[in-house]
């Protein structure tokens, strides 16, 4: 097998891909709506006709690769050279020469996930996001940047979702090409507005590296939650013990067939702690619902458990400012 | 102010090139995508269509987008929006010169509906203040109600490379939420008091900015930030009339406005002895809130006082959080991995002793926790894992425990010996040790004190957990992709006598995905998932009967045990389409049929008498069935002209034992009614949806 070669940060053949810096004293821009607007409107209808493109060499015969990448930020820094072509996939000196009998340097087809990776990181490894990669579990489980970022090729699964109002991709469609029953969470009923493009699987978890469990964004599972939910961050006069431990006592936050991405209901899910004395401890079940099992109208339905069940009453579950016992028990 | 920035957004686009360059941009080209059309649902048959609308604008209307891209070798943008002016409006703006900045712009709108079409009896529903004169229990005289709030997002990122590899970066953002969401309250202090459902107002602002500087090449890295976010709520209490407290004015707490600051560094080292990589983390960080103190409540004779060893609660909690890890490849085929983090949450809001004997205490705890992890590569066919994870808390102001152990333990092989053919199987088990405070409490079994003994959270108590992960991937002529994903996962409450005993799960997905050439792409996907949780409680009617403590005694007409035994099993099934039919038309077809059923088990005690009332089952409990269906053809008419027409198709079923039948009011005696909306009661619908849209690609 043909050694796997990290591309130079430069390319071995072609011009310099750095651009070169601004001078200093570059105008502000204006930031009056309406006057930008004017300035923009002259500015695009007095704009050179944009040039034709030096295709790299190498669209000569991949002309589909070279479409796929030339609008992206990997290939409007290509040269008529093919220095970013060069830059993943190694010198293509040789492959010039005789393209039908020499191959270029790093093939991806057989490569592990780090040979992979590493092209990706002769270049990327300074960036910012990709501080803790080798840290990550990604890192650790094999997971290539190829894996999630398809330069190139079309993705071959095709992702099944219901109807949504954005025609942005969905995170979680590539996401859940392994993670699979996470995707399939974000079907129930009861789900975070991730498949209508509100919320990014990014958004909590670093799929580029962290050093927290499942690679949370933030230190804890609260702090991560209360990032976007500050309403519930506190802290309360009275505070609820499960809450302050984990919000994940009580949720599922990738989805769940009860409402407020419950785990389970009330009073089934509250019982499981509160099991001393008084009403906590009494069943609930059908006997006490609006109806009967015989579909007859019960006539005193337990405000314990029709509606919402505990939450009728102790609605402030996350904690509670009122003052006393009220507060305490989160009925204020 | 969304115009405006819309507008914004739109001209510095495409005026930044032009703003920022030395030279005249010859190189820079713009493309992109316009798109304009409409949308019309109809979801008569919904009683109440706020979980159609969920999360989504389906409302009838103008429907838009615009994706446009502009590419030169120095600079470079890209503008996204969609669905302009409506409650889902989306843009984003992103742009820079390369090497030396980037900066990004965006708001992002989100509406969450709870209720449409609720009745209420109140006036003022969703407000802070909230009234009407009880009792009330005609809701055909009632005000119509619907609850949901509008949650917008907007922010900016700058991010200054110029200095590379020293960087600096901002970002700041402003999250406002308006409108209303479902709540509740007691309206006594007994549950037989009964209890009313109110709208509670949501005004809420979040404003976050950060602050971070840092240091970037290949071999290193390093960061600080400063992070500082402030949460105001225009309204901290909402009153509203009680009618068992002789329509008085009664008082429900909402959140404080809080303030929240993090300081956090971040360093890693590359290239180090045996391929190591070293990496670490601190933070710290603060919350307060600051709460007046309430120093009256509502009773049967009206406001009574209330009084605290002080008149204001300051709320604070302080985090630290140090990481270290270290990732090695000391041989080939060897990845090592060791860590070590500490977390410690110390708080130190005022202690409160309220007159009615309610005390406040805050809560603390430190976390250890340390590990590692080795994989080992056996060829180029199996990889095997494993690795050991302990993690150690202490607490304060938990009253139930104060310290538990965890210690974790995984086995991993990956195989792909077949070339097609990946798999990976994966076990953990957890063992928590935890010290519970109460063992030892009461004297006899006819003190109170003894059930203590007994009640141990399922959150923190002993429990062994065995989970097991296999996944399959299979490819197959190059075309066909299949995928199996199983999990089990089993814990066991093993000391628990009272409360949760034990829950398991099982879930089952299977996927496959075939491309016919490139003009067709063809996906199917089954799931099937099992949850159980198994539960005991006890029931003391009377404790002048013997032992009425001890769960292990025999049982009597008033003091028994009655177990739980819970269930919730999904299914989803679906498959989606995607084909180039001719030379201009692709048609892409979707389905989705997803369903959940579960149920509520309840079984007393052997030796239970028969004078005693058994428990009926539960045989609705959040039961549903979504079926989803989504047909589009796009039609190039051109090489700029794109038209898209679609339909789609839901429906939705729901049946729970909490809400079949539901009733506005459940009367009771002597002022004693609980009084609803409607909220969650009624969520199913059957909605068709078409929409079109007409895009322009230049």
């Amino acid at each position: 097998m043909v050694p796997f070669r990290l591309a130079a940060a430069r390319p071995i053949i072609g011009s310099n891909i750095r651009p070169a810096r601004g001078r200093q004293g570059e105008p502000t821009m204006r930031l009056q709506s309406t006057v930008a607007i004017a300035v923009a409107s002259l500015a695009f209808a007095f704009s050179p006709p944009a040039a034709a493109a030096d295709e790299p060499v190498c669209a000569s015969c991949h002309q589909g690769a070279h479409d796929s990448i030339a609008l992206t930020k990997h290939g409007a820094k290509n040269d008529a050279m093919g220095s970013m072509c060069q830059a993943c996939h190694g010198d293509a000196s040789k492959h010039l020469e005789d393209p039908m009998k020499n191959k270029m340097v790093n093939r991806f087809a057989h490569a592990t996930a780090s040979e992979k990776s590493a092209v990706c990181l002769t270049c990327h490894a300074g960036n910012r996001h990709l501080a803790f990669w080798e840290s990550g579990k990604h890192a650790k489980n094999e997971v290539a940047c190829s894996d999630c970022h398809n330069i190139h090729d079309k993705q071959k699964t095709l992702p099944v979702g219901p109807f949504t109002t954005t025609q942005r991709p969905i995170e979680a469609d590539t996401c859940g090409r392994c993670h699979k029953q996470v995707r399939n969470a974000t079907m129930k009923p009861s789900h975070h507005p991730i498949l209508e493009g509100k919320v990014k699987c990014s958004d909590c978890h670093n799929p580029h590296g962290a050093l927290t469990h499942v690679m949370l964004k933030h230190e804890t599972v609260n702090q991560q939650c209360y990032s976007c939910h500050a309403d519930k961050r506190g802290p309360f006069l009275h505070s609820h013990p499960p809450v302050e431990e984990s919000c994940i006592t009580c949720h599922t936050p990738h989805g769940s067939s009860h409402e407020k991405l419950l785990a389970d209901k009330a009073p089934n899910l509250c019982q499981d702690c509160h099991v001393t004395g008084r009403h906590p401890t009494n069943f609930y079940g059908s006997g006490q619902a609006w109806l009967l099992p015989d579909g007859n109208r019960n006539a005193s339905p337990s405000t314990r458990f029709i509606a919402r069940g505990c939450l009728n009453c102790h609605n402030q579950i996350h904690g509670s400012n009122a003052p006393g016992t009220r507060g305490q028990a989160f009925i204020r | 102010m969304n115009r405006k920035l819309i507008a914004l957004l739109v001209a510095n686009a495409f005026a930044a090139p032009y703003a920022f360059a030395d030279d005249p941009p010859s190189d820079f080209r713009y493309s992109g995508t316009v798109g304009l059309g409409g949308m019309h649902t109809d979801d008569k048959d919904a009683p109440d269509a706020s979980k159609l609308n969920e999360y989504r604008d389906l409302s009838n209307g103008v429907l838009s987008i615009f994706d446009i891209k502009g590419r030169g070798s120095r600079y470079w943008f890209d503008l996204f929006g969609e669905n302009i002016g409506r409650s889902d409006e989306y843009v984003d703006a992103r742009g820079g010169k390369y090497d030396s900045f980037k900066y990004r712009v965006y708001t992002d709108a989100l509406r969450h509906n709870f209720l449409f079409d609720g009745r209420t009896p109140y006036t003022g529903a969703g407000g802070p203040v909230q009234a009407a004169t009880f009792p009330r229990l005609d809701p055909s005289q009632w005000n119509a109600v619907n609850s949901g709030y509008k949650r917008r997002d907007t922010g900016v990122m700058f991010e200054l490379q110029s200095a590379n590899p020293w960087y600096a970066r901002i970002d700041a953002n402003q999250v406002n939420w308006s409108g209303s969401k479902p709540g509740s309250s007691s309206q006594g202090t007994s549950p037989g008091n009964g209890f009313v459902e109110l709208q509670l107002p949501v005004d809420y602002i979040t404003k976050n900015a950060q602050a971070e500087a840092g240091y970037n090449t290949r071999r290193m890295h390093f960061d600080i930030s400063y992070l500082a976010s402030k949460f105001e709520n225009d309204n901290k209490t909402v009153t509203w009339t009680n009618g068992y407290y002789a329509n008085g004015t009664d008082t429900t707490y909402l959140a404080q406005d809080n303030r929240y600051q993090r300081l956090m560094g971040n360093a890693t080292f590359r290239q180090l002895a045996l391929d190591t990589t070293l990496a670490m983390r601190f933070t710290l960080d603060e919350l307060k809130s600051t709460v007046p103190i309430g120093t009256s409540i509502l009773g049967s004779t009206g406001l009574t006082p209330i009084s605290a060893n002080v008149q204001t609660y300051d709320g604070k909690v302080k985090n630290q959080t140090f990481t270290a890890t270290a990732s090695s490849a000391p041989m080939k085929g060897l990845d090592t991995r060791i860590y070590y983090n500490y977390r410690k949450r110390d708080e130190t809001s005022t202690e409160v002793t309220f007159s009615d004997g309610a005390v406040a205490e805050p809560f603390s705890y430190t976390k250890d926790n340390a590990g590692f992890d080795v994989y080992w590569r056996l060829g180029r066919a199996n990889r095997f894992g494993g690795g050991y994870d302990w993690l150690d808390t202490k607490r304060e102001g938990r009253d139930d425990f104060d310290r538990t152990k965890d210690q974790r333990v995984f086995l991993e092989w990956r195989n792909n010996s077949l070339d097609d053919l990946a798999m990976r199987l994966k076990y953990q088990r957890l063992d928590r040790d935890s010290n519970f405070l109460h063992a030892n409490d009461g004297t006899s079994t006819s003190d109170p004190n003894y059930l203590n003994r007994f009640v141990t959270a399922f959150d923190l108590s002993n429990v062994t957990q065995d989970s097991w992960k296999l996944t399959l991937d299979y490819t197959a002529f190059g075309a066909l992709d299949l995928g199996f994903e199983g999990i089990i996962k089993n814990n066991k409450y093993k000391d628990n006598t009272l409360g949760r005993l034990k829950d398991d799960r099982r879930e089952v997905y299977l996927t496959a995905s075939y491309a016919f050439g490139p003009a067709a792409r063809f996906t199917v996907f089954g799931d099937n998932e099992e949850i159980k949780y198994d539960s005991t409680h006890r029931v003391i009617g009377d404790n002048t009967k013997p032992n009425p403590y001890d769960p292990f005694s025999a049982p009597n007409a008033s003091n028994y045990n009655w177990g739980g035994k819970i269930k919730d099993r999904n299914w989803a099934v679906g498959a989606a389409f995607d084909w180039q039919a001719t030379e201009r038309l692709v048609l892409k077809a979707s389905a989705i049929y997803y369903k959940t059923d579960g149920d509520v088990d309840l079984s007393l005690q052997e030796g239970v008498p028969s004078s005693v009332v058994r428990p009926l089952p539960v045989t609705s409990w959040d039961d549903t069935k979504k079926k989803s269906f989504n047909l589009k053809g796009v039609y190039a008419f051109s090489k700029t002209w794109t038209f898209t027409g679609g339909w789609a198709y839901e429906r939705y079923e729901y049946s729970d034992s909490q809400m079949d039948g539901y009733q506005y009011t459940v009367p009771g005696s002597s002022n004693q009614n609980a009084y609803l909306n409607g909220t969650y009661a009624r969520p199913q619908y059957s909605a068709n949806i078409l929409y079109f849209l007409v895009n322009y690609r230049f």
